[in-house]
């Protein structure tokens, strides 16, 4: 998972209502959008939208299934971006960063 | 499950070294610095609060190796175990090869669920424990 994907999925978590979705699919399982859209009190479009922010951070895959598109939670993207692994990856790639401005610094 | 990095720096591999080790250059880096590059010389480092953090690391000096190998326990955020950070440093050509490698990540299980915890996310965990129960077994 690199970078890009990971702030992805940092941003896809830091909805509210995207929580509660992906809250929704953990306990219930795969749903489809209607029976997602029908739960929280916002619209189809709304729902569809925030769906696909998690789907394009990995940790919600959409498939077709007759009409309906159902959703299924992926929770590997969450682990692997839980994981302190990936939060010091970040952590010391900052701090590489700035060891070589203070060398430049001086 | 470690992280390891490497950077090439055009400065001295002793400038590095000082970067790494005096703590006014630390302070450059951190918020400030109470360190010293001697073997068993428990350090503080105070970085910037973060999530509930409050920014304080604590550690003990393992590997003093000037200007090559700097090694040093690392604990006190919140991940509640004690990791090793270890800078290693290599001159290359006119400047300086350094690799940050940090090891030591056990039990991320624990801490996967302790994030978890603190989220707030109480009944995603249950299942999120069940699965890497699952994936563990």
């Amino acid at each position: 998972m690199n970078t890009t994907k990971q702030a992805d999925v940092f941003q896809a978590i830091a909805s509210p209502l995207r929580r509660d979705i992906l809250h929704k699919l953990a306990l219930s399982g795969d749903q489809s959008i209607t029976t997602i859209s029908e739960d929280f009190a916002v619209s189809r479009q709304a729902v569809t939208r925030h769906l696909s922010v998690l789907a394009d951070a990995g940790v919600v895959q959409i498939h077709k299934q007759g009409r309906e598109q159902i959703c299924a939670l992926h929770a590997d993207a969450l682990v692997q971006v839980a994981e302190w692994v990936s939060f010091y990856r970040q952590f010391w790639d900052r701090k590489l960063d700035a060891i070589g401005d203070v060398l430049d610094g001086e | 499950m470690d992280v390891r990095l490497d950077r090439f720096y055009n400065h001295p591999i002793e400038r590095v070294w000082e970067v790494l080790t005096t703590e006014d250059k630390l302070a450059q880096w951190w918020q400030s610095a109470d360190f010293k590059p001697e073997v068993g010389y428990k350090f503080t480092i105070k970085d910037e609060p973060q999530g509930g953090w409050d920014g304080t690391l604590q550690g003990e000096v393992l590997t003093a190796d000037q200007p090559h190998t700097l090694e040093y326990t690392w604990h006190g955020d919140q991940m509640n175990n004690v990791t090793v950070v270890k800078w290693i440093l290599e001159s290359e050509g006119e400047g300086t090869r350094l690799r940050l490698e940090h090891t030591g990540f056990k039990g991320l299980k624990d801490s996967v669920i302790g994030f978890f915890h603190r989220s707030g996310w109480g009944k995603y965990l249950d299942h999120l424990a069940g699965q890497m129960a699952a994936v563990q077994a």
